[in-house]
């Protein structure tokens, strides 16, 4: 048999390097269409903020409509610290973090957040938009590190049903009077089978509060530069002392412990909607859950300096910040997205949207406190329909406590020295050590730890 | 060209008798070994586990001993500081009380555990109806979650309305604070803990299943009624497996996390593990250190004190166990 005879040939080497144009033909072509790609667009990942509400959809939605070249990559839920951490550590940083304020300092003071002055400088970008204290929140050593979102604001709920029930006019009041305060809050309290059924009153000093009444008795637990703790002044043992002689006319603090493990702030069965605690100091954020009962007798109240008729308020709340690492156009489209965030008219679309939302369940809308200056004013007089003179008020309300919000020290030993004072609140409420030993013992804590921080090469 | 890895390989240990004397001739059976065909396939078949072990074990192990003796935070250069984090580990009220409280667990959790899971493991082993089902009931709280076992433990225990204290109240037992009382914070864990103890069940049973049953029959003609056939032919028996378990849970139980994480979350006692921190165990705090107040260096350090007081505990016990443990030598 015959071999058929091939009509051409094709040599070993040219088909080497036909093979070889080939794959570089391929690996050009795929890199012009990587770059093409790129170029039409950025995908920036957003962690600790989520798009699983119609707020947040509206807003995002406001900002890919004037950016539709970033692609957004959001994680919701709280911020995870821990893969934050190892994230920038290796130098593969989400693009944008919505941090607790109050972590700011922290995150700043270990060169995890870059700040964004340049870029705000870059823009005109106008910081006056926001309320002055959420941007004095963001600040650390003269730089802003983020943008502002959300503010939460402690205020006085008073259930109006149980102060009826003991016989107490509302209009006597007085917040500024630490005295009355404790008398009611012994006389609200209900006690069945040996088991509390109702607190009186709860002042929320061992969640963190001991800020608000240290405040409230005229002194800051750290000085503004951060440098100093307070916590062993007199004013502070003052106020600890009758945050605990309040908890103790009440059964004590295990009792209300064991009580507070069985409510659930977040359900339609919210203590203060039902009753089961009479006055407390809360965010207020509250209104949006208590909503479900729009007859609800509630009143809210700003809270006092002591002694006096000159309201307060804790205030806390978020920000956008951009880790360290983030560069080029993956900065410049992560600014955007903050400065999108934002804007005035990303707010008012996600309130509207907010709105829409409770229509469409048939509850009634609660605004919340953005950030935006212009947004909340907006959204508080023309979005906001009135639901009842205790929610009216409310919403009000939170013009005049914005006026005299205080905000605690969030510097690089922030949640170190939280760590601390939530022990020696606990300590002093449960009797283990008298209030004045306990923040003796948190005064040398936490200066030490302002210290040691400070120690550290280059920290100063 | 050989790697480096092949390089390193050791030659198994042969008779001197049957080695090659010259020069040429140990190079040619030194080769003639690195390059067989069984060693390149064991390389080959231990290679991932080799590399895993070097990446993810051997490296981060060196490295966390060198932190150990840094001020790190992770994103910035670590800074040599001696001893200083052992140091400080003397004046921390917070590591006294985390090691108080983990030390406490494992003398109150280990020797409650064992006990019951044989009980258990008896019950299971013995020709009973339905057996199968027995061992999955028993079993499957081990495959539940444990955050799932946290949340239904809590209300369990709660002190205000809790399914415990509501039993103990029927029979005129006022039940104590378990999860609001610092002094009962630890037995609540403990009980809790004794729900999920189904591998030791399992372990147990498989041990009991293997004793051989002439000696239960040599013993009954010799007129050893049940407890002593227990005494004298089961337990030593299932010794060393009985052994191997309380090794096993002890170092489980130093390293106790995600329940007490679950059960007593910070952010409701305002940054403490539980009231004044009785919850707060070993890990926790080292890992609080870790990544809350970015002390990866204090954290490493905290790490080997735990790994060494693990060593000094698990070498005791295979002290005492020499003269406890029956073993086919003695």
């Amino acid at each position: 048999m015959s071999r058929i005879k091939p009509l051409y040939r094709v040599s070993p080497s040219l088909l080497k390097v036909a093979v070889l144009v080939l794959i570089l033909a391929f690996s050009v072509a795929g890199q012009t269409l990587a770059t093409v790609r790129a170029q039409d667009a950025i995908t920036i990942r957003v962690w600790g903020y989520g798009l699983d509400d119609a707020r947040a959809k509206a807003r995002v939605a406001v900002f890919q409509q004037a950016n539709p070249n970033i692609k957004i990559e959001p994680v919701g839920g709280a911020l995870n610290t821990q893969q934050l951490l190892t994230a920038v550590a290796s130098g593969d940083p989400p693009e944008v973090i919505n941090v607790n304020r109050s972590q700011v300092g922290s995150w700043a003071g270990r060169n995890a957040i870059d700040p964004i002055d340049d870029l705000i400088a870059q823009d005109k970008f106008d910081l006056g938009q926001f309320y002055p204290f959420t941007i004095d929140q963001v600040k650390y050593k003269g730089k802003v590190y983020g943008i502002p979102q959300f503010v939460n604001l402690d205020l006085f709920f008073v259930n109006l049903d149980t102060l009826k029930k003991a016989g107490i006019d509302p209009a006597s009041l007085d917040l500024g009077n630490w005295d009355q305060l404790l008398q009611l809050g012994a006389k609200l309290h209900v006690e069945a089978g040996g088991k509390v059924t109702q607190t009186g009153f709860d002042t929320k000093v061992q969640d963190g509060r001991l800020w608000l009444w240290s405040w409230a008795n005229g002194v800051d637990l750290i000085s503004a530069d951060g440098q100093k703790a307070n916590f062993n002044d007199p004013k502070v043992v003052e106020a600890l002392t009758w945050a605990k002689a309040v908890v103790d006319a009440q059964g004590g603090e295990k009792a209300r412990a064991a009580f507070s493990q069985t409510q659930n702030f977040f359900s339609p069965q919210n203590p203060v909607l039902i009753g089961q605690t009479s006055m407390t100091i809360f965010e207020q954020w509250l209104i949006g859950v208590m909503k479900v009962d729009t007859k609800a007798n509630f009143r809210t109240y700003l809270p006092r300096m002591r002694n006096s008729q000159q309201g307060l308020t804790d205030a806390t709340g978020s920000a956008f910040a951009i880790p360290k690492g983030v560069q080029g156009e993956k900065r410049a489209a992560a600014w955007k997205f903050i400065k999108g965030m934002t804007s005035t008219d990303a707010w008012l679309a996600g309130e509207k949207a907010t709105f829409d939302a409770s229509q469409k369940d048939n509850q009634p809308y609660t605004p919340t406190i953005t950030g935006n200056i212009k947004a909340d004013q907006e959204a508080w007089t023309t979005i906001y329909k009135s639901i009842s003179p205790a929610y009216d008020d409310t919403v009000k309300l939170f013009t005049e406590a914005l006026k005299v919000a205080h905000y605690r020290y969030s510097g690089p030993v922030a949640s170190e020295i939280n760590d601390y004072m939530t022990a020696a609140v606990n300590d002093a409420l449960q009797g283990v050590k008298t209030p004045q030993v306990a923040l003796d013992d948190l005064q040398k804590k936490a200066q030490q730890a302002i210290d040691d921080y400070n120690k550290q090469p280059g920290n100063h | 060209m050989h790697s480096e890895s092949e390089r390193t390989i050791t030659p198994a240990p042969i008779p001197s008798a049957r080695r090659p004397q010259t020069s040429a001739g140990r190079r040619r059976w030194l080769n003639g070994l690195r390059w067989n065909e069984e060693t390149r396939a064991g390389l080959v078949f231990v290679s991932p586990f080799l590399f895993g072990f070097i990446v993810f074990t051997a490296i981060p192990l060196i490295a966390s001993l060198y932190f150990s003796f840094t001020a790190y935070d992770v994103l910035n250069p670590p800074v040599w500081i001696g001893l200083d984090n052992y140091q400080r580990m003397l004046t921390d009220e917070r590591f006294s009380k985390t090691l108080f409280n983990t030390l406490y667990f494992v003398v109150l959790h280990v020797p409650t555990a064992i006990p019951i899971s044989l009980t258990l493991a008896l019950m299971l082993n013995a020709r009973i109806r339905g057996l199968g089902i027995w061992r999955t009931i028993f079993y499957l709280p081990q495959v539940t979650p444990a955050i799932a076992v946290g949340i239904l433990w809590l209300r369990i225990l709660s002190p205000q309305n809790g399914l415990l204290n509501q039993g103990l109240a029927l029979i005129g037992i006022n039940g104590p604070a378990w999860t609001i009382d610092a002094d009962w914070v630890k037995p609540a864990l403990v009980i809790m803990k004794s729900w999920s103890l189904g591998w030791i069940v399992i372990v147990l049973l498989a041990a009991l299943q293997q004793v051989p049953k002439d000696l239960y029959e040599a013993s009954i003609v010799d007129g050893a009624n049940s407890l002593q056939r227990f005494r004298f032919v089961t337990l030593p028996m299932i010794s060393n497996v009985i052994f191997f378990t309380f090794v096993m849970l002890t170092i489980f139980s130093l390293n106790i996390f995600t329940e007490p994480l679950v059960m007593f979350p910070p952010q409701v006692f305002g940054g403490q593990m539980g009231p004044q921190d009785s919850a707060l165990f070993y890990v926790l705090y080292l890992f609080d250190q870790a990544f809350r107040n970015f002390r990866m260096g204090y954290a490493s350090a905290l790490a080997w004190v735990l790994f060494l007081v693990t060593i000094v505990i698990v070498t005791v016990q295979t002290i005492v166990s020499r003269r406890l443990v029956y073993t086919e030598n003695n």
